[in-house]
């Protein structure tokens, strides 16, 4: 059953009526005249004392009685077939009690990249399980490996994979079921077509742009504390998908198939989309658990994390657009490869997104690698597309002699972002002139690039709130808060549904014991969850106020709640608390349970936007880049929490300018091994190069669910880095096309602009 | 013994065949298995495996995790 209402949906005071179907038990979304006393506010994270002194207990911290030490013995070859493991020596070895050998548990014999896993070891504690792992012999079947895009996709390279399996294979458009086919002769009409509109564009523009390994480095490391009780397994787990992990543990195709499984994460330490799956690791940790008959400690340590706990994929992307003189995008040509470690998919680089680009020839190849796999990475693909993507918009611009945003605001038609624009260009000082510093040593310059997002959440969570007799509020939801602050604005919802403060409502998550809830992943947990909570305080709330007005004699429809008491629709307070209305409970409790409302397709815009500029200072001598600025301009439906979100706005641009000036894998093209695999040469932005980060929120009534968030963690990083690196281009009068921009490339690319000074330099042409 | 599927697994793709989008809401998981989404992007994993290659050594992925594959699970292999 659904029911018909009519809605406002818009932003920055423009709004316009929407006709809407919703569910029939769901509640009209806010609306912008409502007066809402706590939605919208900035509140501290309800758990920011416990995180900031250290009583919060993440699953690194639990110790629960009996617990030892697992560890894993990991591969030093890059690409290798295991002959035979002896672990007869380290059974015998003081503390040990439980050994495992991979290929046992995962039918696999293969070590495709060096860290990949051989064996592991449960010992009383982690010295003896270290001492045990060097016990272990192994008999390797050793194999020529590559490492890196360029050296897999040679002539002759080593094969990384298995069977048939070549290095290069197409990703996208995907191949068909079995592999041929699948419209080839289509592609090739495509790829005449647009190579006939770019011949004839005014203007053409092309570059080859690349990005490097980005690893997660979430401060927390994978893994988790494991025990089983009466063949019940309990996981401490380091997750951001607690219900997906615990699926891996009791699976009938799974190796661990628990009967039963709770998996507990209060508390998770950063995940950054690479902690969706339980891993090897904790596969492992269980079964070690169960042979050892104690608890299990099987955390990844630093250089664990950096080689086997995924990664962004890099990406070579060669592009080429053709536009014509009034700046309209005609059409567009992509080629992209980049390694997803060992095997090919998800490699892909999202280049094609944001803007109207015209006819599109785009074709992405995933190359194999004997390196450690990625995984999903905050928006993934995005960042490393929208690199070269908006240099391409630059250097279009550029080509023609127009505005770099007025061309950007030509080919897009998002009615968000078309106003963001302006905000980021008046923030940044984007027409401001920016005197040289010194005797042309330093020079500033400013970028600009976009952020797309498409995500209002959707259904496949529920959410139980318990009004106690003594006026306790309780919400549950087992689902994560992987740090975007759901746990507080679940939290927020309720109160404000039950006309409440904060502090008066206890919000439960990370328990798979709880209502069920989705992964934290596409940027869906709070458009998701918060909806389901808000609807099952508003039942709870319903079934209190018939309470109250059977007790009282009063008309339950009339009735509401505000400001901690009952209030009579229209006309004012009834003098009745909320604690002494609860008390009118005949029962202990109202408890509702209710699911995540159907998503309502309709609303004003299916994507949220963003853009972000940046102001850079490049110092000529040195070569160094410093991002002086970033005004992030974000929307994500409506802001429930301006604290909590831009927290995210300002971790996703932190995490960006890391990307565009510091990240890097490091491989050994000879050994076949990661080099700096630990975070003292695996550089990250530290605080002192934390830039100026301006964040502004625009509230958008958008009519997708009853609490109209869209997706916020990922979006912020998706521009920075092509922002940046606009900006540094802006700088310098040189393009650099590759990330991380660092000091040397920097300095390169100022050799080859100053050499080809008083030559014809074209516009938009690598040099 | 009938082979339980998960949900929105479609019907003849391997049921030890795991990604992201699975555990996500359900309007997400529906386009998991789409070309025009998250194709280039997503990562698929095995349950037996838990690697991206599966027992047979070769990839995992929708396309190629199907029955005929000598991998492909019967149901004596829940046992």
């Amino acid at each position: 059953m659904a029911q018909e209402i009519t809605i406002k949906v818009g932003f920055g005071g423009q709004f316009r009526e929407l006709t809407v179907r919703i569910q029939d038990d769901d509640v009209k979304p806010w609306q912008p005249e409502d007066r809402l006393h706590l939605i919208g506010d900035s509140l501290p994270r309800v758990d920011a004392a416990a995180k900031v002194t250290g009583t919060a207990k993440y699953a690194y911290d639990q110790q629960p009685a009996g617990m030892i030490y697992g560890k894993i013995l990991r591969s030093p070859h890059a690409n290798a077939d295991i002959v035979s493991i002896d672990t007869d020596k380290a059974s015998r070895m003081p503390g040990v009690k439980a050994v495992l050998k991979i290929p046992d548990i995962f039918e696999d014999k293969s070590a495709r990249y060096a860290g990949a896993e051989i064996a592991a070891v449960a010992a009383e504690t982690e010295a003896q399980a270290e001492a045990a792992l060097r016990a272990i012999e192994v008999e390797y079947d050793i194999k020529p490996h590559c490492v890196t895009v360029e050296d897999s996709r040679k002539d002759g390279a080593p094969q990384v994979g298995r069977g048939g399996q070549q290095n290069v294979a197409r990703i996208s458009p995907r191949m068909g079921r079995r592999g041929g086919g699948n419209g080839d002769s289509r592609l090739a009409r495509q790829e005449a077509a647009v190579k006939e509109i770019i011949d004839q564009a005014d203007v053409a523009v092309e570059g080859e742009f690349r990005t490097e390994v980005q690893t997660h480095a979430p401060l927390e490391t994978h893994g988790g504390v494991c025990t089983w009780e009466d063949g019940r397994l309990i996981f401490w787990a380091s997750s951001q998908a607690t219900f997906g992990f615990r699926n891996e543990m009791t699976s009938n195709w799974s190796r661990v198939k628990a009967k039963e499984c709770q998996v507990l994460s209060e508390y998770v330490g950063g995940g950054f989309g690479s902690k969706f799956s339980a891993g090897r690791e904790g596969v492992l940790g269980a079964l070690l658990s169960k042979e050892a008959g104690v608890p299990v400690h099987m955390m990844l340590n630093r250089s664990e994390e950096q080689l086997s706990a995924g990664n962004r994929p890099d990406s070579i992307q060669q592009m080429k657009m053709g536009v014509s003189k009034d700046g309209e995008i005609l059409g567009t040509r992509i080629r992209s490869w980049g390694t997803p470690g060992t095997g090919t998919g998800g490699a892909g680089a999202h280049n094609d997104g944001i803007y109207n680009i015209g006819e599109t020839d785009k074709i992405e190849y995933g190359v194999r690698t004997n390196t450690g796999g990625a995984r999903a990475h905050r928006a993934p693909g995005w960042p490393q597309g929208a690199f070269a993507l908006e240099q391409m918009m630059d250097m279009a611009a550029e080509g023609i002699g127009m505005d770099r945003v007025e061309f950007r605001k030509k080919n897009d038609d998002h009615p968000i972002r078309k106003v963001e624009y302006d905000i980021a260009k008046q923030r940044i000082g984007w027409d401001q002139k920016r005197p040289v510093k010194g005797p042309g040593i330093k020079r500033k310059g400013v970028g600009m690039a976009s952020n797309l997002w498409f995500s209002a959440g959707g259904g496949g969570a529920s959410a139980l709130v318990r009004i106690t007799k003594d006026g306790q509020v309780e919400v549950r939801n087992g689902s994560q808060d992987i740090g975007t602050g759901t746990r507080t604005v679940m939290g927020m919802v309720v109160a404000e549904e039950l006309g409440l403060d904060l502090e008066q409502v206890t919000t439960r998550i990370g328990n798979t014991d709880d209502p069920k809830g989705p992964a934290s992943g596409g940027s869906t947990t709070i458009g998701t969850v918060t909806p389901a909570a808000r609807l099952a305080a508003h039942h709870a709330k319903r079934q209190l106020l018939e309470i109250v007005a059977e007790r009282k004699g009063w008309i339950a429809s009339e009735l509401d709640l505000k400001d901690q008491e009952v209030y009579k629709v229209g006309e004012g307070s009834l003098n009745l608390n909320f604690k002494d209305a609860c008390a009118l409970m005949d029962d202990d409790a109202i408890e509702v349970l209710k699911g995540r409302p159907r998503r309502n397709y309709e609303g004003f815009s299916d994507t949220n936007a963003g853009v972000q500029a940046a102001l850079v200072e490049v110092d000529e001598e040195t070569g160094e880049v410093r991002v002086e600025k970033v005004v992030a301009v974000a929307d994500a439906g409506k802001i429930i929490n301006p604290m909590t979100s831009e927290s995210q706005v300002r971790g996703g641009v932190i995490q960006g300018v890391s990307f565009a000036l510091f990240e890097r894998r490091v491989m050994d093209r000879q050994k076949g091994r990661m080099l700096n695999d630990d975070l003292e040469n695996y550089k990250v932005l530290g605080a002192g190069d934390c830039p100026e980060i301006d964040v502004v929120l625009l509230d958008v009534y958008n009519g997708k669910s009853n609490t109209q968030v869209m997706g916020l963690g990922e979006p912020p990083i998706v521009a920075t880095a092509a922002a940046v690196a606009n900006a540094v281009s802006d700088a310098l009068g040189v393009r650099i096309y590759d990330l991380p921009i660092t000091p040397k490339k920097v300095l390169e690319a100022i050799a080859k602009r100053d050499a080809a000074r008083g030559t014809s330099e074209k516009k938009g042409e690598r040099l | 013994m009938a082979m339980q599927k998960p949900e929105l697994l479609p019907e003849d793709v391997c049921p030890c065949l795991r990604t992201k989008t699975m555990l996500l809401n359900t309007e997400y998981r529906r386009s998991a298995f789409e070309d025009s989404f998250t194709a280039n992007t997503a990562f698929f994993h095995c349950l037996r495996t838990m690697a991206y290659h599966g027992p047979d050594g070769d990839d995992v992925c929708p396309e190629g995790c199907r029955p005929g594959r000598q991998c492909y699970p019967t149901p004596e292999d829940i046992t």
